[in-house]
């Protein structure tokens, strides 16, 4: 049994590593592409099947939404990216609980010793992938707080000068939000990582010692696991566009 | 940079995850949000839309009826206040009519007398002059030749005179 804090690579093109989570991400998103063409392909006003189940999703997502937004028509800006991450999530950390986790791939010679390269391993359970969502959650939240307040004002949420009314603390309270808007990017793609290498590895494990029954209530668990953190990711994104997009007059008044 | 690489991040994976996922923001952006909620909000507006109607249709049926209440109650009022004029129109005619022919059967009574007695005037005279007649042949017969025609006339005529004063 090998574990692997980074994806392996299956082989490599150059220097490029060609690594296992690629496939599984392009997995993820053929899969998405070709349910939303085969929805999109049908779509009717009397809805029927599949569109009955996208159209319950998307609306009860955006009753969740308006939760938090108040405002339909902010979660419908928000709603794209969002969803993407929620579902893009979804299907990448319920890869680990398809059979064949951590027993089939390629048997490799690594530093003098044989170790096995599996096929599948779930996109979530690689830090590139998390941070590459975290990223673009991140910079989205930026752009849609630009658009909404202006690029001044909202880099007037950061750059407080000390001369103004709460003087040096709001200073230090813009930098260290600042710093805050940084440390999500790492939050957010340590805990999805986190959450999905440890269930995996879990898994992996479970079977390693006992292969019947035993793994059972793990994989359970995992799907669980799998559904929150895609739910958490989505949900914090959402939290983190709402207070973008508000200002910090209208905060302080709120209060 | 050692501990990057040991957690497994590499620039060009980063690159190429960060690609994939912008490609499937796009594609699902296209292909399934924007049609879906397209839709969803459609539909919310024909819901909407249709409520609306249901509520104008209603009114309006609400406002029909109040109409033709008040269409009918004013037809009625018009029908009763007719009746009531043709009423006391034939009223009228009829006592009209009434008084002319009262007045039309007094007028014939009264000319039926009129001639009434001019002829029973008439008949009396006649009956005068040929009782004078009869008088005078008469009293000719009984006096034999005494009488003179003169004398008999003013005989027959003083006679006739008391008879006449004697019936006035």
């Amino acid at each position: 049994m090998n574990i692997s804090l980074a994806p392996e690579a299956l082989f490599h093109i150059g220097t490029f590593p060609f690594v296992n989570t690629l496939p599984m991400a392009w997995l993820v998103i053929l899969i998405l592409v070709a349910l939303a063409l085969t929805v999109r392909g049908k779509l009717r006003t009397v809805p029927r099947g599949a569109q009955n189940l996208v159209e319950a999703l998307f609306e009860s997502a955006l009753g969740l939404m308006d939760s938090v937004t108040g405002d339909r028509k902010l979660s419908y800006k928000f709603f794209p990216v969002v969803m993407t991450i929620f579902l893009f999530v979804l299907f990448s950390n319920l890869i680990e609980i398809v059979p064949g986790l951590g027993t089939i791939g390629l048997w490799e010679v690594h530093h003098g010793k044989e170790v096995l390269v599996p096929f599948i391993r779930s996109s979530s359970a690689d830090l590139n992938v998390t941070l590459a969502i975290a990223i673009v959650s991140v910079l989205s939240t930026q752009i849609l707080g630009i658009v909404a307040l202006g690029a001044f004002k909202y880099a007037g949420k950061f750059l407080v000068p000390p001369w103004k009314a709460p003087y040096v603390v709001g200073t230090f309270v813009g930098a260290l939000e600042l710093v805050a808007e940084a440390a999500k990017i790492v939050s957010f793609s340590f805990r999805l990582f986190g959450n999905i290498f440890a269930g995996e590895v879990l898994l992996t494990v479970a079977l390693f010692l006992v292969p019947y029954v035993v793994p059972l209530p793990f994989l359970m668990l995992e799907i669980f696991v799998g559904l929150v953190q895609a739910v958490v990711f989505s949900m914090l994104t959402l939290v983190f566009m709402k207070m973008a997009v508000t200002s910090h007059e209208k905060h302080e008044v709120a209060h | 940079m050692e501990l990057l690489s040991n957690l497994g991040i590499d620039w060009r994976l980063l690159i190429a995850q960060l690609i994939n996922f912008t490609i499937l923001l796009a594609l699902l952006y296209k292909f399934l949000y924007k049609p879906v909620l397209k839709l969803l909000h459609e539909r919310s507006a024909r819901i909407e839309e249709g409520l609306k109607n249901a509520d104008a249709v209603e009114k309006k049926l609400r406002e029909t009826g109040e109409m033709y209440e008040s269409k009918l109650r004013g037809a009625r009022a018009e029908a009763q206040k007719i009746l009531e004029a043709t009423q006391k129109e034939a009223e009228k005619i009829r006592a009209e009519l009434a008084a002319k022919a009262q007045k039309e059967a007094e007028k014939i009574i009264a000319s039926g007398r009129a001639r009434f007695a001019a002829e029973r005037d008439q008949i009396m005279e006649e009956a005068e002059d040929e009782l004078a007649d009869i008088v005078a042949h008469a009293t000719e017969h009984v006096l034999g030749g005494v009488m003179t025609p003169e004398i008999d006339k003013q005989l027959i005529e003083s006679a006739v005179k008391k008879v006449r004063i004697g019936r006035a």
